[in-house]
């Protein structure tokens, strides 16, 4: 089965109350944008050690916001390693997009009660 | 509660900070690794509960865990990892053997619930396990002179039957302006030092005379008292053990002394004269937290021990762990073959029963029976047990 881009139920299980969910995504996303970025330079610079690193703090923040598909892309990353550099980069950049176009989108359908 | 949490990627350490403050934590310190950590705790003094990562940078988990075993300034660490599970039972024993109570090692991603489930625990065990602040070898011996130190009994029951079978003594310090303090903040101190006769000869007369009471009441239950291994290094040892018994007339064979293997015996031929001296008087030898530090088949071999204690690592839980599930099996099979009866530590969920149960194990110790008490309160269980009975 295909993971989802985003599961909003995992999120009410670590802030119940929606200001508090919307805060953390925000928080998430600026972080992850950072933390992807440095990934693609690890992987591209082919270091081992630093991509697997990055990619486990990924997928343990992924894991909890419930962004399971790059969660699931980091965790092949953190797996297999340096096997799969190049399509590995194309892989995590494709899957973070995804997920911040779908915040973005969810950002901007409920705005009014979001922001 | 007072928490510290040690994490080194930001948005999962600013997370967490904000889920303990939704469970009403009183205040959260943040660290981004071992050495800041380190610095807070120094900065701070002691927090009653450590959540911290194993990967982080300057300083990782096991070292923060290494160094705060040495420190007595935490009451309590959770690891929180996306490792797998075994990766996480060997940190739970390399925790215990630096002598760091560890709650729990739970994997990633962490829920409200579960982190409440653990800041329960932590809560349970607070009055046992959290050093408000460290005291020196005097004061201690200060406050056990003044009478301030007593022993609470917590019960042993047969799985089979659910009847009370006997009771741990653990030593508490009722401090005046402290409140009650556990272990943890006076004995490895008082161990360091060489210290520790004082508290063992005290909570042994507690004991025998608590015992002595218990069995005008309900005949057979036995009190089980903690043995330093630094103690048994002195040949006179048992001799005076057995006064102490027969100053109240109790019968030896109603006191279990209970030893862990925390570090390589010293002097090994003063130790097994104390050995065969207690058994030849008839007191009963155990081996406590067994699988953990240097508690090993050995020693199994090396003395005539005829209990042992399952550590309560491997028995919380371990319904849900297969590796802690073999572990138990396959001590209480090994219990069983060299004849010695088998306690399971730890027991705090009704699965963790009924799995030491199906095991065959034959005694439970644990907050599902009950907590330690005072001697008086533990009067009371007892009578109220002898009409009672779980199953």
């Amino acid at each position: 089965m295909k993971p989802e881009v985003l599961d909003a139920e995992a999120l009410v299980n670590v802030a119940p109350d929606l200001a508090d969910r919307c805060d953390i995504l925000k928080d998430f996303i600026s972080e992850t944008r950072s933390d992807v970025a440095e990934l693609e330079r690890a992987l591209e610079a082919d270091d081992f050690s630093e991509s697997v690193r990055l990619a486990h703090s990924i997928k343990g923040a992924c894991s909890m916001v419930g962004a399971q598909e790059l969660a699931q892309t980091c965790a092949t990353i953190e797996r297999v390693g340096r096997q799969c550099v190049p399509q590995a980069a194309n892989g995590v950049r494709a899957a973070f997009d995804r997920l911040a176009a779908h915040l973005d989108a969810a950002f901007e359908e409920r705005g009014h009660r979001w922001s | 509660m007072v928490v510290l949490v040690a994490e080194d990627h930001n948005f999962q350490r600013r997370t967490l900070a904000r889920m303990l403050n939704t469970l009403g934590a009183k205040e959260v310190l943040e660290a981004k690794d071992g050495l800041e950590a380190l610095a807070l705790l120094k900065g701070r003094g002691a927090v009653d509960l450590l959540i911290c990562d194993l990967d982080m940078g300057q300083m990782d988990g096991m070292e923060l865990i290494r160094n705060i075993g040495q420190s007595d300034s935490v009451g309590a660490v959770i690891v929180l990892s996306g490792h797998e599970r075994p990766l996480l039972d060997t940190v739970a024993k390399m925790a215990h053997a630096y002598g760091v109570k560890l709650l729990g090692a739970i994997d990633k991603p962490l829920t409200l619930d579960r982190l409440q489930n653990l800041l329960d625990l932590s809560d349970s065990l607070a009055v046992a396990t959290e050093p408000r602040r460290q005291f020196s070898v005097d004061e201690i011996l200060t406050g056990i002179r003044l009478g301030q130190f007593e022993a609470f009994f917590q019960p042993k029951v047969s799985l089979s039957s659910g009847l009370l079978a006997g009771a741990e003594a653990l030593a508490r310090w009722r401090h005046p302006e402290q409140g009650l303090i556990g272990p943890n903040a006076f004995i490895p101190p008082l161990e360091r030092a060489g210290e520790i006769e004082e508290l063992t000869f005290l909570m042994l007369k507690q004991a025998a005379l608590a015992c002595r009471h218990w069995a005008q009441k309900t005949a057979g239950i036995s009190v089980s008292v903690n043995l330093s291994l630094t103690s048994l290094g002195d040949p006179a040892l048992a001799d005076q053990i057995a006064a102490i018994t027969a100053s109240v007339e109790l019968d030896p064979s109603q006191m279990i002394l209970e030893i862990t293997e925390t570090a390589a015996i010293g002097n090994v031929g003063a130790t097994l004269e104390n050995f065969v001296r207690l058994r030849m008087r008839g007191f009963r030898l155990s081996i406590d937290d067994y699988g953990t530090g240097f508690a090993s088949l050995q020693q199994l071999q090396l003395a005539p021990f005829s209990e042992l204690k399952i550590d309560r690592s491997f028995v919380t839980g371990c319904a849900e762990n297969p590796a802690s599930r073999a572990i138990v099996e396959s001590s209480v099979q090994m219990a069983r073959q060299l004849g010695f009866q088998s306690v399971g530590e730890g027991v705090e969920t009704q699965s963790d029963w009924n799995m030491l149960k199906d095991a065959g194990c034959d005694l439970a110790q644990g907050f599902l029976v009950a907590k330690p008490m005072p001697a008086a309160q533990f009067l009371t269980f007892l009578t109220g047990e002898t009409d009672g009975s779980r199953t």
